[in-house]
């Protein structure tokens, strides 16, 4: 892994402990890709934009089963009872707290930013450098960062 | 407190306020819900509120606007605002707290940063 890699892994695992601990008292631990694939779990993806300062996309991918075990818990309410708009708002309003979080830790703190409105992702998963593997409750989850251009991720990164 | 305004396009995350409003006591006040800014602002103009949470960026009208449209309001302009955001920073929360937000919180949040950001309102209610 090479230093900007490191860092934002570091970074996105710190973020995303501290959203699930907070939203769904559920714990992360690192895994690799094919750990993650071999788990076979139907995921659901959603993406967000970083206009500023950076042009940046952060991609949240999920196993759908672990969305409806955190949205059972936290909205106390039986499986059949989740619409799927339930299950993808559960799913947007983690990225968005993510996204949030990430930027705050990586940026100074008289930094601004902005996020977009979260949007559920419609294309397939990629395995790019900067895709990081988890596993929670024994399912699997996945967060990307995606730069239009690498300079944006290196400014990120000289911050 | 008896009623509580919350304006976020997000429906866990209004779900996840109200919860933590109930469990620091304040599961008595009337929660009313708003999508947008501009719903929000429908609400605490139809009927008076004790409180307004709002988050920042939604659709519609965000959260910075709501709170310009509020504190411009002779009839709003003593109404608590506590803004929710995901894209907080020191700036932004120093430029909310000179428009006349009552606090910025940074999402993720608890029960305990919510009742320590309400303390005030609370124990004043109480005093």
């Amino acid at each position: 892994m090479n230093e900007l890699t490191t860092f934002l892994h570091q970074k996105t695992t710190a973020v995303l402990e501290e959203t699930l601990e907070n939203m769904a008292f559920v714990s992360i631990e690192e895994c690799t890709l094919e750990e993650a694939t071999n788990l076979k779990q139907p995921m659901l993806g959603v993406n967000l934009l970083i206009t500023e300062p950076e042009l940046l996309e952060i991609r949240l991918d999920v196993s759908k089963e672990l969305l409806y075990q955190i949205a059972e818990t936290m909205y106390t309410m039986d499986r059949d009872e989740l619409s799927d708009q339930l299950i993808n708002d559960l799913l947007a309003e983690i990225l968005n707290t993510l996204a949030g979080r990430f930027m705050t830790v990586i940026l100074p703190p008289e930094s601004d930013f902005s996020l977009s409105i979260p949007e559920l992702a419609d294309d397939e998963e990629s395995t790019s450098e900067f895709k990081f593997n988890y596993i929670a409750e024994d399912l699997p989850l996945s967060v990307e960062i995606k730069a239009a251009e690498m300079d944006n991720l290196n400014s990120l990164l000289n911050n | 407190m008896k009623r509580i305004v919350i304006a976020d396009d997000s429906g866990t995350a209004r779900m996840m306020i109200c919860r933590c409003l109930e469990i620091i006591g304040l599961a008595d006040a009337e929660f009313a819900e708003a999508e947008n800014g501009k719903e929000g602002l429908k609400l605490v103009k139809q009927e008076p509120a004790d409180l307004l949470i709002s988050d920042l960026n939604m659709p519609v009208m965000d959260g910075e606007s709501l709170l310009r449209w509020v504190k411009a309001s002779p009839k709003l302009v003593d109404l608590p605002v506590l803004i929710i955001t995901s894209a907080g920073n020191q700036a932004k929360t120093d430029k909310l707290l000179e428009m006349g937000a009552f606090g910025v919180l940074n999402k993720p949040i608890n029960p305990a940063m919510l009742s320590e950001a309400l303390a005030p309102l609370i124990n004043n209610e109480d005093g």
